[in-house]
C-alpha cells in the first residue's frame, strides 16, 4: 500500500514538474512588426501560414532560380521581407541579424539555426540617408568637370 | 448596420485592387508613350516570373575615345550600384576589381589608350570552364555571373580569366547593397548589373557614360548596338583567344 502511494506521488511530482518546466516558455515570442500590412486579414492568415512552414524552401530552392534563370517574383524576393520586417535604419540605431530584435534573429536565435543568409546580403532595408550622403556625381557631364577640377589642382601643385 | 460594414468593406477592398488595376495600366501607356519604339525594343523587361532565354544576348559596346575620363565616371557608379571599393582591411592587391582602368602607351607613338575593363561576358567562358561546383555560370542571356550561394571561394576562375575581372573577398562585410550581395570567401566580377537588366534597366555604367556606351540585345539585328557593330565592326581584347566576348570596344 504504501510502495503504491509512493509511486504515485512521485509520477505526481514529475508531472508537475514538467509542467513547470513547459510553463516557464510557454509565452510566444515576442517579433518585431511588419511595416507594411495586407489589404484583408485572409492574405494576412495565408501570408503568416505560408511563411511559417514553408520559407525556407521558398528562400532556399527559389533563390536558384532567380540566380540562374532570372525569375524574380515578388513573393519570394528575400528583399522584400527585410524591406518590411525589419525596420529602417535610423542615426543612432542600425537593427542588424546580431541583434535579438531583429525579426529573423528572434526565432532563430530560440531555436538555435545558424543565419546564413546574411554573410552575402544586407539585414536591413537600404537606408536613403546613407545613399544621398555617399552619393557621388551621377551624370557623365558632372564626373566630368569633378575629375577636371581634381587634375588641375594636381597640376597646379 | 453589419450588413452596411460588410459591404463597405468588399467595396474598399475592391476600390483598392481597382487602383492597383488602373495604376498598372497608367504605367503600361508612360512606356509607350515615354519611349516609342527604339527603347520598348532596345532593353525590354521581362515578366518578373519568366526565365530568361537565349533569343536574347545582353552585349556592350565602349568607344574609348569618347570616354574623355577614361572610363572613371564608370567606375564611380559602378562603385555606387554595387557598394564595393571600401574595403579597409584589404591590401591593394586584394581590392574589388568589377570594373578598373588600363592604359595602354603606344611605343612608337607614345600614344595612349585609357579603356575600362570589366568580365567580358564571352560566349566560350574559361572561368565556367574551370569552376568546380558550377557556382561560375553563364545565364542563357549570356551574362556571366558567380553563384555565391554555392562558390567555395577555390579561385581556380581568377587564375583562369585571361581579363584578370574577377577578384576575392578577403573580409567580413556588413551594409551590403540590397541588389548585391557580397560575402567573404567568394568570388566576384561585373555581372552586368543583372538585376537592372531584368528590371528593363541598362547597366550603371552605361547609364554613367551614355555617350561613349551601348548596350544592347546582340542576337537582335534591330538593336543600336547591332547596327553599329554590323556597320563598323568592334574589337575584342584577347580575339586570338576566339572567346566571342560579348563586351565590344572601339579606338583601341
Amino acid at each position: 500500500m504504501f510502495r503504491k502511494f509512493l509511486s504515485v506521488a512521485s509520477l505526481g511530482v514529475i508531472l508537475i514538474s514538467l509542467l513547470g518546466i513547459s510553463g516557464c516558455q510557454s509565452k510566444p515570442l515576442e517579433i518585431a512588426k511588419a511595416t507594411k500590412g495586407f489589404d484583408t486579414q485572409e492574405q494576412l492568415d495565408a501570408h503568416v501560414k505560408n511563411i511559417r512552414k514553408d520559407h525556407m524552401d521558398r528562400l532556399m530552392h527559389k533563390r536558384d532560380q532567380t540566380m540562374h534563370k532570372g525569375i524574380r517574383t515578388p513573393e519570394n524576393s528575400l528583399k522584400a521581407c527585410i524591406n518590411c520586417h525589419v525596420p529602417e535604419p535610423t542615426e543612432s540605431k542600425v537593427v542588424r541579424y546580431t541583434d535579438p530584435e531583429h525579426f529573423c534573429a528572434t526565432c532563430h536565435n530560440y531555436v538555435s539555426v545558424q543565419l546564413d543568409c546574411f554573410q552575402c546580403h544586407t539585414d536591413h532595408p537600404d537606408k536613403p540617408a546613407v545613399a544621398t550622403a555617399t552619393q557621388t556625381p551621377t551624370t557623365a557631364h558632372d564626373m566630368k568637370v569633378a575629375i577636371k577640377h581634381s587634375s588641375t589642382e594636381a597640376a597646379a601643385q | 448596420m453589419s450588413d452596411q460594414n460588410i459591404n463597405q468593406n468588399d467595396s474598399g477592398q475592391i476600390n483598392s485592387y481597382r487602383r492597383k488595376f488602373l495604376a498598372g495600366l497608367a504605367g503600361i501607356t508612360a512606356v509607350v508613350t515615354v519611349a516609342p519604339g527604339i527603347l520598348l525594343r532596345q532593353v525590354q523587361a521581362k515578366p518578373a516570373g519568366d526565365a530568361v532565354t537565349s533569343k536574347v544576348r545582353w552585349g556592350m559596346l565602349i568607344d574609348t575615345n569618347k570616354l574623355s575620363d577614361g572610363g572613371d565616371a564608370c567606375i564611380a557608379a559602378c562603385k555606387k550600384e554595387h557598394g564595393w571599393g571600401d574595403e579597409k582591411l584589404s591590401r591593394t592587391a586584394q581590392d574589388a576589381q568589377w570594373i578598373r582602368k588600363v592604359k595602354v602607351t603606344e611605343k612608337l607613338t607614345q600614344h595612349v589608350t585609357e579603356l575600362p575593363v570589366m568580365c567580358q561576358h564571352c560566349e566560350t567562358a574559361p572561368c565556367v570552364d574551370v569552376c568546380p561546383t558550377g557556382a561560375s555560370f553563364k545565364r542563357d542571356d549570356g551574362i556571366v555571373l558567380v553563384d555565391k550561394h554555392i562558390c567555395i571561394g577555390c579561385r581556380y576562375c581568377m587564375m583562369a580569366c585571361p581579363y584578370k575581372a574577377r577578384s576575392f573577398i578577403h573580409e567580413t562585410l556588413i551594409d551590403q547593397r540590397p541588389d548585391t550581395p557580397r560575402g567573404k570567401g567568394t568570388v566576384e566580377s561585373c555581372n552586368m548589373c543583372v538585376n537592372r537588366v531584368d528590371a528593363g534597366k541598362k547597366p550603371a555604367c552605361v547609364e554613367a557614360a551614355p555617350q561613349a556606351m551601348l548596350f544592347g540585345d546582340l542576337n537582335d539585328p534591330k538593336s543600336d548596338i547591332s547596327k553599329a557593330l554590323k556597320q563598323f565592326g568592334g574589337t575584342q581584347i584577347r580575339a586570338d583567344l576566339g572567346l566571342n566576348t560579348g563586351v565590344r570596344y572601339w579606338g583601341i
